[in-house]
């Protein structure tokens, strides 16, 4: 079967001439490595870059005014994220928001990098700890579930109606997708995790903050 | 592209799981503040202060009156040179705040004294002193 989601993608590497085994990744596969790199880069990056901003600073960038400022900068954007959800959910009859959609993806992405230059890499408290894991929980759930179960869930689709175009019993294109309707069920592991985390996430940023103007005042 | 509906037992365990959480936080909170809220340890100077609001008011962050408590002019007269201890209640009486100078919570070897704001002109941290 020579589907998209079902394609193996040779990597050759310089080393397989000399018999070294080659990496062999699915497309799928290849995009969640990507995502991975992206994030792990998305990270680094921001952390590295709150470190240049401290050089030469008594304190960290994190622990400065501007660094509390970013803070409220990135709730902002986290924030706005959420008018996607509530615009789907109250005007189920109107039509998909997908202008608010776009909105809900790059600020969920923009709003967490704006934290991650807040907090720095300074992690000390456990409850900004916390905060920080069940943010980074929902944004990659949301990442993985729009990079990569779209794409399995889209492959899945075709195949099928591709199978059933080219003639071939209910049951057999079934028996034929059992695989990617594994892999789709899988990575549907993020529909659990997104939306149901930001519950969590919001009750401990609301608890980080409050406790930020107490300790450290308005 | 439509999404099936998330399992029903998911919102209410991440509810329960975020609830026994809160509790867990409140607990740590009175049995060790620092840990749960501090963005880092006090310095060697302060490490015997385990009460927050023996610096800390609340909502308005560690303030100048907390300080004094403790570095009172009696402390300084005992401790410092005269220039330190002039400087110092200078300071406090032009209502300087004593964190512009003086930050915490940045492990037990930082330097808590910044030598980089109003102390470059103080008698303290000029070219003779620091001879």
């Amino acid at each position: 079967m020579d589907q998209a989601g079902l394609q193996i993608v040779s990597v050759a590497m310089p080393g397989e001439a000399r018999g070294l085994r080659s990496i062999e990744m699915t497309p799928v596969i290849r995009r969640l490595v990507t995502i991975v790199i992206c994030i792990t880069a998305a990270i680094v990056g921001a952390w590295l870059f709150e470190s240049v901003l401290s050089i030469g600073k008594p304190s960290p960038f994190a622990h400065s005014t501007t660094g509390h400022f970013m803070g409220w900068v990135g709730l902002g954007l986290i924030l706005l994220v959420f008018v996607y959800p509530m615009k789907k959910r109250v005007d189920r009859n109107r039509r998909w928001p997908r202008n608010w959609f776009r909105v809900h993806m790059v600020a969920g992405v923009m709003g967490p990098l704006v934290i991650l230059l807040h907090s720095g890499a300074h992690l000390h408290a456990l409850v900004p700890l916390l905060a920080l894991a069940a943010m980074a929980v929902v944004v990659v759930s949301g990442i993985v579930g729009q990079g990569v179960h779209y794409l399995v869930l889209r492959n899945l689709n075709d195949t099928r109606r591709q199978l059933h175009d080219e003639g071939f019993a209910a049951d057999d294109v079934e028996v034929r997708l059992h695989r990617m309707a594994a892999q789709e069920e899988a990575f549907r592991l993020w529909q659990s995790i997104h939306a149901p985390m930001t519950l969590m996430f919001l009750v401990l940023a609301a608890i980080h903050v409050m406790g930020a103007l107490y300790f450290g005042g308005f | 592209m439509h999404y099936l509906p998330l399992p029903r037992t998911v919102v209410p365990a991440v509810a329960i799981a975020t609830v026994v959480l809160v509790v867990w936080l409140g607990w740590g909170s009175i049995r060790d503040p620092e840990g749960f809220w501090a963005p880092g340890d006090l310095s060697r100077y302060h490490a015997a202060v385990t009460h927050c609001m023996s610096c800390h008011e609340p909502f308005r962050g560690p303030v100048s009156a907390k300080c004094i408590q403790c570095h009172s002019e009696a402390y300084f007269a005992a401790g410092s040179t005269p220039s330190t201890a002039t400087f110092h209640r200078d300071v406090i009486g032009q209502q300087q705040k004593c964190l512009g100078c003086h930050t915490e919570h940045r492990g037990p070897l930082a330097n808590i004294t910044s030598r980089k704001t109003h102390h470059d002109k103080s008698p303290l941290f000029s070219a003779d002193s620091s001879s």
